[in-house]
């Protein structure tokens, strides 16, 4: 077995086990909101990191998911399960018109609709009091539930069962980013990163495969939403609180932007991270820690936690491999 | 065409035709509206009068991505790759047009996606290969020498699948041996069936490897026809000798230069940039 099989064999064998060895409750919750967490920061690197068009309103995909699949099963009684593609689907749509306004132009532009639509969307939340009973929010939301044929329902009220939900999900959702970018498409998001004149050139429609991006970091969003009121119980204005989207965009830069695994080392660093500092200091010395890590982060590794260690990785190993390189690769060169 | 910049025609009424099967060169002083013409033909510019014609159709007012879907290639006077990803997914990202799998095909996976990805994979071996890049593969493009850089981006070019390739000073600072393997490049390309439309100071390269070549000067077409004609047209040797009015007296010199080159045979003629 390769190594890197045998490392992810490893991953799987640790996250599929976990709740039987991490038998705190508070420590479970905490595995549970890495895991939101990372579908979040995974959500948005899709288009931070692989289109470079940066979304300081993501936290209205994540609202407009968990208040959907909410609303649908406080007003309506639908099937949570059922609430979760709605909830999807409408977050998707919201990244659509966000894209569709804004990526012709994008840049600053799509910056600055993104946080206005948030904007826009929280206060909605806020004042539509018939809706969404207003700040005070909605207790009781519905823990999802899925029928068993022959055994009955099946209801994820345990943290145990809830962190395989969102274990499923965080999985879904990494499945998804690897196939789009290992695809025409995530080279296309690429191209336009890196050069969009010259992905003109050949043949790149740019407005198109950025609104394609931004309906799918909102669909995945919206997943993360939603997971996420069925957990806590409870939807309120908080979830378009601004500092989710901070947190979003630290985990991403700081994890490294523009990799696969980068927002999912963040989001493990920075929710652990500050649960961690409660415990040994004061509010006022956890946010200056806090600060100051991701302050120093950022500045020795500018491009990110993943991609130093992968050039760390990679200079070790063709040390290791080949003392004294030889020119293999003049050898290759053929007409 | 006609295109103004403010108050300056970049272009007035330039006429002209490429050829299929033809290479064309477009060549005259820095400053003549080459790039500008360039921008036009590929989408990137709107001009405020006239007609581009491709295969018996107007393109005029299709945006560069479409102009580039129907087989309009153009490469840029300033080098232009993909600067942080390598050469080989360079070539890969320029095979765009060269795929059909949409979002939803890729999100299913399947075989009609892998099998494509395998196409697309091969291709871009292939077309690194032909450039002569396959050793710098693996490389990150922006790290490159300058004129593996440029050579790259023919292979970008390339990968787009032209039939008309528009080439914007392709030779400009490449040493010798490259710019012997460029030259080579272009002959192949005419071979397999590619016209293409070359911007080129370099008149030993011009008049060698043209079909025909057409001179512009401020904006208008002072000549055109085969290279023997054009080298030796009146309007065309003044031009380079700068005898013409009002420029600033760094480029007259080297107008001076190549238009003596120009006059002796335009052997050593050198890159005006
Ligand atoms: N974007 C622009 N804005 C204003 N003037 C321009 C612009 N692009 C080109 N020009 C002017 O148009 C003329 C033709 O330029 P260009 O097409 O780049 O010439 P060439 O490629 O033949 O050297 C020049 O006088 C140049 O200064
Ligand atoms: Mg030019």
């Amino acid at each position: 077995m390769s190594s890197p099989a045998l490392a992810v064999g490893l991953l799987a064998v640790l996250l599929l086990t976990l709740p039987f060895w991490l038998r705190n409750q508070y420590h479970l919750h905490i595995a549970i909101q890495v895991g939101i967490f990372a579908i979040l920061a995974m959500s948005l690197n899709l288009l931070l990191g692989y289109t470079g068009q940066l979304s300081l309103g993501h936290a209205a995909f994540f609202g407009i998911g968990g208040y959907t699949s909410a609303l649908l099963s406080k007003h309506l009684d639908v099937p949570v399960m059922l609430g979760f593609l709605a909830a999807v689907g409408l977050a998707a749509l919201a990244g659509y018109l966000v894209g569709k306004i804004s990526l012709r132009l994008r840049g600053a532009y799509f910056v600055l609709v993104s946080i206005s639509f948030a904007g826009v969307i929280a206060l909605v939340s806020v004042n539509w009091i018939e809706l969404t009973n207003g700040p005070l929010g909605m207790p009781n939301v519905a823990a999802p539930g899925i029928v068993l044929p022959g055994v009955g329902e099946f209801v994820f009220r345990s943290k145990e069962s809830y962190y395989y939900l969102v274990l499923g999900a965080a999985a879904v959702s990494y499945a998804v980013c690897h196939r789009l970018v290992h695809s025409r498409f995530g080279r296309a998001c690429l191209a336009l990163r890196e050069n969009e004149v010259l992905a003109q050139a050949v043949g790149v429609n740019g407005t198109a495969y950025l609104v394609v991006a931004a309906v799918t970091s909102a669909a995945m969003a919206g997943a993360a939403g939603s997971l996420y009121v069925h957990y806590t119980r409870l939807v309120s204005p908080e979830v378009f609180l601004f500092s989710y989207t901070v947190s979003m965009v630290i985990m991403v830069v700081a994890g490294g932007k523009g990799t696969l695994l980068g927002p999912i080392v963040g989001a493990i660093i920075f929710t652990i991270l500050p649960e961690v500092l409660r415990a040994v200091a004061s509010y006022q010395w956890q946010m200056l820690a806090y600060g100051v890590l991701l302050i120093l982060t950022i500045f020795f590794l500018p491009r990110g936690i993943v991609p130093a260690v992968t050039s760390w990785w990679g200079r070790r190993r063709r040390r290791a491999v080949t003392p004294g390189l030889v020119p293999v690769a003049e050898s290759e060169r053929t007409l | 065409m006609t295109v103004r910049f403010g108050g300056v025609a970049a272009l007035s009424d330039v006429t002209f035709e490429a050829q299929t099967d033809h290479i064309t060169s477009l060549i005259g002083p820095n400053g003549a509206g080459k790039t500008t013409l360039f921008n036009v033909v590929s989408g990137f510019l709107r001009p405020h009068g006239g007609d581009v014609r491709y295969e018996g159709t107007s393109i005029l007012g299709l945006r560069p991505h479409q102009v580039a879907a129907r087989g309009l290639v153009r490469t840029f006077q300033k080098t232009s790759v993909f600067p942080a990803v390598t050469v080989f997914e360079n070539v890969m990202i320029a095979l765009h047009t060269q795929g059909t799998a949409g979002v939803w095909d890729i999100l299913r996976g399947g075989a009609k996606v892998r099998d494509e990805e395998a196409r697309l994979t091969a291709r871009a071996h292939e077309l690194v290969e032909i450039v002569g890049l396959a050793y710098r593969e693996g490389d990150v493009a922006g790290s490159l020498p300058y004129g593996e850089q440029r050579i790259l981006e023919v292979a970008i070019a390339l990968a787009a699948r032209p039939r008309l390739l528009l080439l914007d000073e392709p030779a400009a600072g490449l040493n010798t041996g490259e710019r012997e393997e460029l030259i080579a490049l272009i002959a192949r390309l005419r071979s397999e069936g590619i016209s293409v439309l070359l911007v080129e100071h370099d008149m030993r390269l011009v008049m060698g490897i043209s079909d025909r070549v057409v001179c512009l000067d401020h904006g208008r077409v002072i000549a055109e026809g085969a290279p023997a004609v054009v080298r030796v047209h009146p309007e065309v040797v003044r031009a380079y000798l700068g005898i013409s009015d009002g420029d600033e007296p760094s480029s007259s010199d080297q107008r001076t230069a190549n238009g003596q080159a120009l006059a002796a045979g335009g052997d050593t003629l050198t890159a005006e940039r």
